[in-house]
């Protein structure tokens, strides 16, 4: 009767890209050791069918928006929506994103941040931010309708 | 046009005779048509059992005899999946992942765990588990950082 735990991982894996809501997946991870052992560290990372690094940015950080303007930066280079499902407790989503940008053995290859930023954005106004190191929050990307603030998301 | 049977043996020794062009579907039937010699009962499956293989085949059957031609086609097919799935409880949907899987059937493998997948949609931790049948088994430090994770996730 306990079989699901024990689901091979690459049937896991099917089943974790599948699940399309961050609440989802939160789930997943919080059912069980051997679900949680298998689900990479950042979940957030796995509801889009897209690899990170992304740019996100939410439509308001104050009052915060449940709706995100997401960027891909894999080279495919797509726009999409995604809004958090009700009840993300989305300040202290935002204060968990400031904070783990600050890992500093994950800094992108600044040169090429710029090459992807170019041709969405007049990015001049960036390269003060990018060359103080603060790879991960810009201002005012005007490519972004009404975004005040994004962030850039690193693979985990 | 190929009309070659093909007889699969499930682990409790229960024969299915289909189409090749049905079998074939199957990547790892495939190969063993090619690359072994036939019991002269049939190719044998020994880790499908007849309940799941019977669903195996109603599936490929299925989909090997109706190649959409059209949008319409397509939505019926489709519907068809959906209503494969209902019939299923949540047992045999979980054998038939790992058969999907082991006979390496791509679609069938995606509709079922898009199905395990759609059903955890808007649950809770403790629903899922009760769902799976899925014992708790996080030491208490485990579970307050399970807890921490999700903070910012619930209110």
């Amino acid at each position: 009767m306990d079989q699901y735990p024990n689901l091979p991982d690459d049937i896991l894996h099917v089943i974790v890209n599948k699940l399309t809501s961050l609440v989802c997946h939160g789930a997943f991870r919080s059912v069980c050791r051997s679900w949680r052992s298998f689900s990479l560290q950042h979940y957030f990372y796995l509801v889009l069918p897209h690899q990170p690094p992304w740019l996100m940015c939410p439509k308001s950080v104050n009052p915060p928006s449940r709706l995100c303007d997401l960027y891909t930066l894999d080279g495919t280079k797509q726009f999409f929506q995604f809004e958090f499902p009700k009840g993300c407790n989305l300040p202290l989503l935002f204060r968990d994103l400031n904070d783990s940008r600050r890992r500093e053995k994950e800094k992108p290859k600044l040169s090429e941040w710029m090459e992807m930023f170019k041709h969405v954005a007049d990015t001049s106004f960036l390269e003060k931010d990018l060359n103080h190191g603060t790879t991960t929050q810009f201002t005012s990307l005007p490519v972004f309708h009404g975004s005040t603030t994004a962030y850039l998301l690193l693979p985990p | 046009m190929s009309t070659k049977k093909i007889t699969l043996l499930s682990s409790d020794r229960e024969q299915f005779i289909v189409d090749e062009a049905v079998a074939i579907q199957s990547q790892t039937i495939k190969n063993l048509i090619e690359d072994t010699v036939p019991d002269e009962d049939g190719i044998p499956l020994p880790v499908v059992h007849s309940r799941i293989l019977a669903k195996v085949t109603e599936y490929l059957t299925k989909h090997a005899n109706y190649k959409p031609h059209n949008d319409a086609a397509k939505e019926e097919l489709k519907n068809w999946d959906v209503k494969f799935l209902g019939k299923l409880d949540n047992n045999t949907l979980f054998d038939l992942i790992l058969a999907a899987n082991y006979l390496d059937i791509k679609g069938l493998l995606d509709l079922t765990c898009q199905a395990v997948a759609d059903l955890m949609k808007g649950m809770s931790v403790e629903e899922v588990r009760k769902l799976f049948n899925i014992e708790n088994d996080f030491t208490p430090e485990e579970e307050e950082a399970v807890r921490k994770e999700n903070q910012w996730a619930f209110d």
